[in-house]
């Protein structure tokens, strides 16, 4: 089998998976393999959601493969995907909240995936242990007032900083004028930077 | 460009991820030379940063590839294919039809390849055919319980905005359907007793959890057969949904207000105990 080389572009690649070959695709799917599933578990908060989310994209993917536009990107195009079966997946779960806590079937439930310790993160690294433990507290609060953000800003941010999308993809992902992404992002640091303030009980800036 | 605080707020986090252009980042670097406030703001967002790269998230399974490829290939969508049906719940693709000229030589080599699959059919089917059965009737055991599972999330919600439940049953599933908590009618509907009795509801609700909700036993058209509850020693331990006796040959299924679907297997016996003692354990006991 051969696997495509990497100086080929998506849209080579994607163009070839149109005209039946499925190396190309595989191509597709290996690249994004990584970068896609991260964004995936960052915005459903669960590897195991993230897998379905990833498996679903690239259904989704293959099944439009000649509707995608000769000029267009792949990379916003498959990222619009991602974003609104994300989108989809959490309106359902919004709906559907657990019965009882968490529900589980006797035929083997799904857990979530637990968090990372960020404490062993730092392990192995020449740092002084105090400044350690408060750079790992920190680093929790700032993950955790990502989570707490508006769906659209935390999406938002996830594009711009983790997958290093311009603005301009980042309207085209989401679907909205590319004034609105920049408030969307400044808005979600600013409340972001917020949180951690009042969480470590900084002195608010002037 | 000249810097002011605002125009600085506005471009903050690509200066701190270095995302600025050389000549606006010197205009910025000025600015906060002149300015601690803003200087402090640049140094908290870099905080912001250094926590957004400590979160760190599992790297993807070794086999994510593979499996989404299988996926892609058991989904049978050709490129550009609108999805017209799903598909089948086993993966198993439908046949293509293919074009045969048809001549006496074709049809005694058909005659023959049917002969040789009709003794082989004689053969195997003895295990080969319930086996398939089988797994039929597992495949609607699981999509049972999600069904369950999923209605009994929709419920718990609904009396949750609501404070209260439809008295009827007929009213209950139009308001989970109306208001958006299931939005597929099949969900009322045993994958293994497709029509869902006369009310199109294969999973009433249990009198136990409808006297739980206040409801009493007046509601009898709600009750599953309307009999006497047994009070559960625990509270997750009340039945919430079930099978109606008969959804599905020798089981039946029970959503528990722990979130717990379980699956009995039924004699003949029990089957007709089973509606009204709300067995927990296997073998109805």
């Amino acid at each position: 089998m051969t696997v495509a080389e990497p100086a080929t572009c998506d849209e080579e690649l994607l163009r070839r998976s149109a005209g039946g070959d499925p190396d190309a695709f595989r191509g597709l799917v290996e690249r994004y393999r990584g970068p896609l599933f991260r964004f995936l578990v960052r915005c459903a908060g669960d590897a195991h959601r993230a897998e379905d989310l990833f498996q679903e994209t690239f259904l989704s993917v293959h099944a439009n493969l000649l509707r995608f536009r000769p000029a267009a990107r792949f990379r916003p195009w498959v990222y619009t995907i991602a974003v609104n079966l994300a989108r989809d997946e959490a309106r359902r779960r919004r709906v559907r909240p657990d019965l009882g806590g968490a529900v589980s079937r006797m035929r083997g439930a799904g857990s979530a995936e637990d968090g990372p310790d960020l404490v062993a993160t730092l392990e192995g690294a020449e740092v002084d242990p105090l400044e350690a433990m408060e750079a790992a507290e920190r680093a929790e609060r700032v993950r955790a007032a990502v989570d707490d953000l508006p769906e659209k800003g935390r999406e938002a941010v996830i594009l711009y900083y983790y997958e290093g999308l311009r603005y301009h993809e980042i309207a085209e992902v989401t679907s909205v004028p590319l004034g609105t992404v920049k408030s969307r992002i400044h808005n979600a640091m600013a409340r972001v930077m917020e949180t951690l303030t009042q969480s470590l009980a900084l002195r608010p800036v002037e | 460009m000249e810097f002011d605080c605002d125009r600085l707020a506005d471009i903050l986090l690509d200066l701190a991820t270095g995302r600025l252009g050389s000549a606006d980042r010197r205009a910025a670097e000025t600015h906060l030379a002149t300015c601690p406030s803003c200087a402090e703001r640049v140094r908290r967002c870099h905080d912001v940063i250094a926590g957004l790269d400590a979160w760190e998230v599992p790297a993807p399974p070794e086999d994510l590839v593979e499996r989404t490829l299988a996926a892609v290939e058991g989904a049978g969508v050709s490129p550009g294919e609108r999805r017209r049906r799903a598909p089948s719940p086993m993966g198993i693709r439908p046949p293509t039809v293919a074009r045969v000229r048809w001549g006496w030589r074709t049809g005694l080599r058909a005659a023959a390849a049917a002969a040789i699959v009709f003794a082989c059919a004689l053969q195997l089917s003895g295990d080969f055919v319930p086996r398939i059965q089988e797994r039929i009737e597992d495949a609607q055991l699981e999509l049972c319980a999600q069904q369950l599972s999923r209605l009994g999330v929709a419920l718990h919600a609904y009396r949750r905005d609501h404070g209260e439940v439809p008295a009827s049953l007929e009213d209950l599933m139009a308001a989970l359907l109306k208001e958006g908590y299931v939005t597929d009618p099949g969900i009322f509907r045993c994958p293994a007793h497709a029509d869902g009795g006369e009310d199109g509801m294969s999973y009433p609700p249990y009198t136990s959890y409808m006297d739980l909700l206040g409801m009493g036993r007046a509601s009898g058209e709600a009750s599953s057969g309307g009999g006497r509850a047994t009070a559960p020693g625990h509270l997750g331990d009340c039945p919430v949904l079930g099978d109606r006796p008969g959804n599905h040959a020798g089981h039946m299924q029970v959503l528990y207000l722990s979130g717990v679907v379980e699956t009995i297997e039924l004699d003949a016996l029990h089957v007709s105990m089973a509606a009204w003692t709300y067995p927990r354990t296997r073998g109805g006991g």
